[in-house]
């Protein structure tokens, strides 16, 4: 990883390239320019969601469930409940709370409860994500859209990054024809060898030998994905694309649908802008039983990965069985728009205190 | 044997991969919001010097390599084996073409050295970015040629043969970038 260093002075050539010695043990990581920068970007999406008349809304970092999706990781706190936590107590029923990876299920009951469009901005937390583009706490702006389809919510999503980025032109392509553009390979028709093999040609996929029965080895969808991550995106450097219709195994919490194909899409989207991942959103998953086999389904993946399960949250259900209006939502990483904004390769340019320095 | 997950994997981690021993030149974490980590992993085989590009699913495991670099002083050559001595315990190790490989020609005796070891034995040698060796046999210097700018070969006394000015002469020691095999200027002495 490209240290970086700290640099507390207004000079924007001076920033991020030199260390200010004195203040290196101590001082923000970002210069404050760039800060400046990060302030108006709040600003402006703030500015833009109050002409939409869109409901700010504050939910809780700290709660006492959280969600189990496969791939994420939240992290554990001591119950707030108890000023005194026993010994030996620490892992029992209620006694572990976790900081939300997103406001998603919040946000929903409030839905849920008539709230109307709403958008919350503020920290989000992900257990183990730290990279260039990952800090374990970030920013993150999650907004639904009630009655909107989410391609309305894409031409949003554009309105918005306009307003902050002045002019960018976002091409829309599905995830088959990006897929296909880059690999010849049809995502939804390819089988799961032929993409295995295309993994270890291009990306040497680790180990090297086909394994292509081996239970050991990773389900379709999560080849796709790791083409799709670490073969296709790198090369999108130069574009700025919404890519809406993955496959159906990827729609996490989007509705299902059929293409004009014929194949199973997720009514999903996300958003990248040279090639980083800026926003992934939705058009919501409505059906409270399907809501209900789908965290199972992540609970036993979980527990296949050797990750504990998650105890579903009882009253996001019970919201859910009550019933979430037909809306579209989308989740937005805020500083990595800040750092397309800047051009910056990595997310300490743009925080005062990543988890290095916190 | 050890075994290093990928969440401990950072620069300069020395690990097992195919068969080779190899060192980690670049890791980077790749995270999609929903999907799986992992890693893009850029290693230098320390037997070749090659770097590989790979991939790994994020948890996965590898096999540590044990490998160490220790300063050692080079000895001599019997045309077979190159011998290399530890300055402090004075245990020697004998180190063949393959270990050597191109290094061989900026070898002189006496010198210090990097030798990285693998399971215990030599794997391969560095010396110095620059080293000051004696020409041994040139056509003669052009005497007061110091602008011309053309170059001719000169063995050294290690065997290299490298380009240098036309001016210099038999028994000059001068100073080699052994990186790229360049003459660099004359020796400044000690």
């Amino acid at each position: 990883m490209i240290p970086v260093l700290a640099s507390i002075k207004v000079d924007p050539k001076a920033s991020s390239l030199k260390s200010n010695v004195s203040t290196s043990k101590w001082g923000a990581s970002a210069s404050i320019d760039n800060l400046k920068k990060y302030a108006q970007t709040l600003q402006d999406i703030r500015a833009y969601f109050q002409k939409q008349d869109v409901l700010e809304v504050s939910v809780p970092c700290i709660a006492s469930s959280t969600s189990p999706a496969t791939h994420l990781d939240s992290i554990t706190v001591e119950s707030p409940l108890f000023a005194y936590p026993k010994q030996g107590l620490e892992d029992g029923p209620g006694l572990s709370f976790f900081l939300q990876t997103s406001p998603e299920f919040f946000m929903k009951r409030l839905l849920c409860g008539g709230s109307g469009p709403i958008y919350r901005m503020g920290p989000s937390f992900r257990r183990g994500e730290l990279s260039n583009r990952h800090n374990p706490e970030f920013t993150m702006l999650e907004w639904y859209r009630p009655d909107w389809h989410y391609h309305r919510l894409m031409d949003d999503v554009e309105q918005l990054v306009i307003s902050i980025f002045g002019d960018l032109n976002i091409e829309r392509l599905s995830y088959q024809e990006l897929f296909l553009s880059y690999t010849k390979l049809d995502p939804h028709s390819a089988d799961t060898c032929s993409l295995a093999q295309f993994a270890r040609e291009k990306l040497g996929y680790h180990p090297p030998e086909p394994k292509c029965t081996s239970p050991h080895e990773q389900s379709k969808d999560e080849w796709l994905e790791l083409i799709f991550s670490g073969y296709i995106l790198p090369k999108t450097s130069q574009r700025s694309l919404f890519v809406f219709e993955f496959p159906a195994g990827q729609a996490e919490l989007s509705e299902t649908a059929v293409d004009k194909f014929g194949n199973n899409v997720a009514s999903r989207f996300e958003l990248y802008v040279n090639g980083i991942e800026l926003a992934n959103g939705y058009q919501e998953l409505t059906d409270a039983d399907e809501l209900h086999r789908r965290f199972n389904l992540w609970n036993k993946q979980r527990q296949q990965l050797g990750k504990k399960a998650i105890e579903l949250d009882s009253r996001l259900m019970a919201a859910q069985q009550h019933g979430l209006p037909r809306c579209s939502g989308v989740a937005l990483g805020v500083d990595r728009l800040v750092m397309c904004l800047l051009g910056s390769a990595h997310i300490s340019d743009v925080l005062a205190f990543p988890i290095d320095r916190a | 044997m050890a075994n290093y997950s990928t969440n401990e994997f950072k620069n300069g981690l020395k690990v097992m991969l195919e068969g080779d021993p190899c060192s980690i030149v670049v890791n980077e974490l790749v995270k999609p919001g929903k999907g799986q980590a992992f890693n893009r992993v850029k290693l230098r085989n320390l037997r070749t010097g090659r770097v590989w590009e790979r991939t790994f699913k994020s948890g996965e495991r590898i096999e540590a390599a044990d490998v160490h670099e220790q300063d050692m002083q080079y000895l001599y050559t019997d045309g077979e084996h190159w011998h290399f001595m530890d300055p402090e315990s004075y245990e020697q190790y004998a180190a063949d073409k393959t270990v050597v490989d191109d290094t061989a020609q900026w070898l002189k005796d006496q010198d210090t050295c990097v030798v990285t070891f693998w399971n215990g034995a030599p794997l391969s040698v560095a010396v110095a970015n620059f080293v000051d060796l004696e020409i041994a046999q040139t056509d003669p210097g052009l005497k007061g040629d110091t602008a011309s700018g053309g170059s001719k070969p000169a063995t050294l006394s290690t065997g290299a043969v490298v380009k240098v000015p036309l001016f210099l002469c038999e028994g000059e020691v001068i100073r080699i970038d052994t990186r790229t095999g360049e003459y660099q200027g004359r020796s400044k002495g000690e």
